[in-house]
Parts: structure tokens; C-alpha cells; sequence
């Protein structure tokens, strides 16, 4: 299971990469791998301000839908409009190419519960 | 939970599993996608110990089995197997099964791992009261490998296959591959040309291994029970549990070529009676999303049915499924299905979705030559 250090992860199995101006947010390696093969991508419209832990959009696979929630409060930034005719890029390379959302955040302090890469690791380990 | 015979090879390949009807299962071994796209361009293995096997044997075994069946197993020839439904006195689909006539006097049946307990209960009271007939339970002993696609009969010749080819769908013969004896058959439930091998667990591993490395040179993966679920509903095949059930009877489930009326069975009466209200027919989405089981199925705001099957299929390039309708509703009617508090527009669709590859059954066979 591939889980980069460099990254911080929501319980609900999102990835977050803090840059200069933004947040990027997708699914981790072993979200994409419960789910299968990801469909649809629901994505959410630029411009929308989100609290934290609100729901940013819905990924529909062939075995079941999941729900993807904001980390951090903010602003959608960007989206990733290649998963529109691509979806399988979350499957590929979840933590590249398969990049949902970019938030321009509020305020850093407000987030969900965040975890380093070895708490999150231990987390799916434990079958949470 | 319950291992096949295989599952040190599942964990070699590292594959993504599930468990099912108290099985531990590979889900995926590459990808949904790409077993699928195999499965109809050039082959794939399957691992589907979990289904029960049950031997009937007997000098009354056809007689007496018969009665539990929608298909009169003495109407079957041997070496032959066919598609039949278990029914309940109201004509209720208890389950529906694979049934494999062998000689006058021994049958298999191969049944859903979800039913096997019940199945056998039900089969073995049955043929107690009968008193010249048994059942036996094979499950535990044995493994099945569904090996599905254009190139599969290429590549069981390849892998050292002895014996007997059948060449009609549902047709079987016992032969060996690497040495391990065999009950070959020519079926599956993909819609390719295909077998389905019946051998003993102690040659599981040998036979897999025979198989995927002379299917190496045709492109064969292994699959798992995602993509065999994706390519059944391709087909229309219904799946016991989601499209079939107890509450369901086979004139609504479109099922009523599997019965044979001419003689006394388990339901009959009932099914005699029956006017369906409701009818099983496939879906074919026209917008982005899934229709999942337990969707509504609308028409101008008024519910008209419910899906009981929903996936992608990447070979089309759409969400298809399956569902019930009333039976005013009919194919190429637009629809709607409840997705996710949404409304998806959808359309009626005939199934099968993709056409039928299979070889002429032995039933179409004996047909055209009576003609």
C-alpha cells in the first residue's frame, strides 16, 4: 500500500499536499483499491466555499459510491476536469494524475482531524 | 469464513479479495476493466470453488430430483447439463442451478454458494422420503475453474487437455489436464465459449498453473468476481440474491424456457396460475451514474419499478442493470433511476446487452436435426 510521507490524510481516506497558495485533495492508494474500478466522478463547482469535513463530491466505482469530504475549509480553487473522460486516473495514480480538487483555504486551523502518513497507515491496518 | 483450494495462488498474485456467501474470494486481480475486456477479446480464469456442488445418485435419482426441478433432469442426455430453477410450492425461485446428467443413476447439481446449506437440507429430505435415492455433498473436496473467452479452447489444448472436447454448449466429458482428472464442461456465464472444469482440490494449484501458462501466449488473465459480475449483466444473467428470489417467480424473471410443463414438479400449479404483473428487463443509462440495486425505477414522477442490478460496463461504455417493471412498461421507454437523491435518465434496453458468443447449446442442436 503506497501511503508518501510528504503527505497529511483525513480518516475518511483523503490525501492533502499543503502548497504556497492551496491544498490539493484526493483519495489514498487504499481508498482507490476498496473501491475498484472508479466510473464517474462527481466534482464540485469552482468557487464554492466549503467548512470543513463538508462533502466536495462523489466518486461512483462499479462496486460502490463514496463520498469525498473537504479536509480543510475553503474555496474550490480547481478542479481536475481529466477525470470527466478519465476517471480510472484516481485508480492509476491516485496521488498524481488522479488529483480531485484544490482548495484555497480560509483558514489553516480548521480541518478535520489530520494524520502523518504513519498514523494513517496504522489506521487502515487496523481495518478502520 | 471458508478458503478455496486456490487461495495461496489468489495471494501470490496478490490479489484484491471480498469475501461471498462465507467465502473468502479474489474481487480483482489487475483491474474490473481489464479482466472484462479480456474475458471478451481472449480469455480468463476464474476461481468459483464456492459454488456447491451436490451429487445425486440413485437408481431413482432423476425421478425423485426432478420433482424439486423446473427441468426434467430424464429429459437431459447424458453428458449433457442444463440451466433450471429450484422452486417453492407458491413458485418462488428457492434457487436457480446448473444440473449435469451423468448416467441413469447419478446427476450433479451445481448450486449458489449462498444456497448451498438450504439446497442441500431441501434435496436431501427430499430424496429420504423417495428412499431410492442420496445426495451427497462434494463441496470441501473439489474445485471449479470457469476458464471464459474466444481464445478458451485453444488454451485448455494448449495446457495438455486428454480427452473427450465437448463441442455444444452444455455438453461435458470427464478428461485430465496435467494429469488431474477432470469434469469438463462446456458452459459458463460470461455469454463467450468456455469451460467449466470440475476436478479435486489437491490438483487446484497444478491445473491453474497448466492453464495460465499455456494461456500465456493467447493473453488470458485471471479474473475475479467483480469483472464476473460485470460480464453476467452484460449477458442479462440474473444473479440469485439480487435479481431472483423467493418472492420472484420464473415468468417474471423471463425464466420460463427453463421449464418443462410436462409433468408434475415442486411449484407447477402455482406457476400455472400465475399472470406477471411485473417483468425483468435491462437498463441502459443515458447519463453519467450508476443505477444500484434498490433503485427506483420512475416514469412522470410515478414509480413503475425497482433495479435489482447495476454496473459500469466498460466494454459499452455505459451503466447498464437490471430491474422489474410493471408490465404496461415497455423496451425503449424512457425512464428514470433514483440515484443518490437524483433522477438519471435511462431507457428500457433488451437484454442481452452484448451479443451471445456461446457455441449452439446440445438443445439447439437436437432441435435443427429433428427439423
Amino acid at each position: 500500500m503506497n501511503i508518501p510521507k510528504h503527505l497529511s490524510y483525513a480518516s475518511t481516506h483523503e490525501w492533502l499536499r499543503r502548497d504556497a497558495d492551496d491544498v490539493t485533495i484526493g483519495i489514498t492508494d487504499y481508498a482507490q483499491s476498496e473501491l475498484t474500478d472508479i466510473v464517474f466522478v462527481e466534482l464540485p463547482e469552482l468557487g464554492r466555499r466549503l467548512a470543513a469535513g463538508d462533502e466536495i463530491g462523489a466518486l461512483e466505482s462499479i462496486k460502490a459510491v463514496a463520498y469525498i469530504y473537504a479536509p480543510v475549509a475553503g474555496t474550490v480553487a480547481g478542479v481536475n476536469n481529466a477525470l470527466r473522460k478519465q476517471p480510472e486516473l484516481i485508480n492509476q495514480d491516485p496521488y498524481g494524475q488522479g488529483w480531485i480538487v484544490r482548495l484555497a483555504p480560509d483558514d489553516p486551523e480548521k480541518s478535520v482531524e489530520l494524520l502523518e502518513a504513519a498514523a494513517y497507515k496504522a489506521r487502515i491496518e487496523a481495518g478502520d | 469464513m471458508r478458503e478455496t483450494p486456490l487461495s495461496s495462488v489468489h495471494q501470490g498474485l496478490a490479489a484484491k479479495m471480498t469475501t461471498f456467501a462465507g467465502w473468502r474470494l479474489p474481487l480483482q486481480f489487475s483491474s474490473v476493466a481489464e479482466e472484462a475486456r479480456t474475458a471478451r477479446r481472449a480469455a480468463v480464469l476464474f476461481d468459483i470453488s464456492h459454488l456447491g456442488l451436490l451429487r445425486v445418485f440413485g437408481s431413482g435419482a432423476r425421478t425423485a430430483a426432478g420433482q424439486l426441478l423446473t427441468r426434467n433432469p430424464a429429459s437431459i442426455p447424458f453428458n449433457c447439463g442444463s440451466y433450471a430453477l429450484m422452486c417453492n410450492r407458491s413458485g418462488g425461485i428457492i434457487d436457480d442451478v446448473w444440473v449435469m446428467s451423468e448416467t441413469e443413476e447419478v446427476m450433479r447439481l451445481v448450486v449458489n454458494a449462498a444456497n448451498h446449506d438450504r439446497d442441500l437440507e431441501r434435496v436431501s429430505a427430499h430424496l429420504a422420503a423417495s428412499g431410492d435415492a442420496a445426495v451427497e455433498d462434494e463441496g470441501g473436496r473439489t474445485f471449479t475453474l470457469a476458464l471464459q473467452g474466444p481464445h478458451s479452447q485453444e488454451i485448455l489444448k494448449a495446457a495438455g487437455f486428454r480427452g473427450r472436447m465437448p463441442m455444444a454448449f452444455g455438453a461435458f466429458f470427464h478428461g485430465t489436464v496435467a494429469e488431474a482428472d477432470l469434469l469438463v464442461s462446456r458452459s459458463g456465464y460470461t455469454g463467450e465459449d468456455g469451460f467449466e472444469l470440475f476436478g479435486t482440490a489437491q490438483d487446484a494449484v497444478r491445473v491453474w498453473i497448466a492453464i495460465m501458462e499455456a494461456g500465456d501466449d493467447y493473453g488470458v488473465l485471471p479474473a475475479g468476481l467483480a469483472a464476473r459480475d460485470v460480464l453476467r449483466q452484460e449477458m442479462g444473467y440474473p444473479l440469485w440474491g439480487q435479481d431472483l428470489d423467493e418472492q420472484t417467480d420464473p415468468l417474471e424473471a423471463g425464466l420460463a424456457w427453463a421449464i418443462d410443463w410436462d409433468r408434475e414438479f415442486v411449484g407447477r400449479e402455482a406457476l400455472q396460475a400465475v399472470e406477471p404483473r411485473r417483468r425483468r428487463v435491462g437498463l441502459m443509462l443515458e447519463e453519467a451514474g450508476v443505477a444500484r440495486s434498490g433503485a427506483a425505477i420512475t416514469v412522470a414522477g410515478s414509480k413503475v419499478g425497482v433495479v435489482t442490478s447495476g454496473t459500469y460496463s466498460h466494454n459499452l461504455g455505459a451503466a447498464i442493470g437490471q430491474g422489474y417493471v410493471e408490465v404496461e412498461v415497455s423496451v425503449g421507454d424512457e425512464v428514470k433511476v433514483e440515484s443518490r437523491g437524483r433522477e438519471l435518465a435511462a431507457r428500457i434496453s433488451r437484454m442481452p446487452f452484448i451479443v451471445r458468443r456461446t457455441r449452439p447449446s446440445w438443445r439447439q442442436i437436437a432441435r435443427r436435426e429433428r427439423q
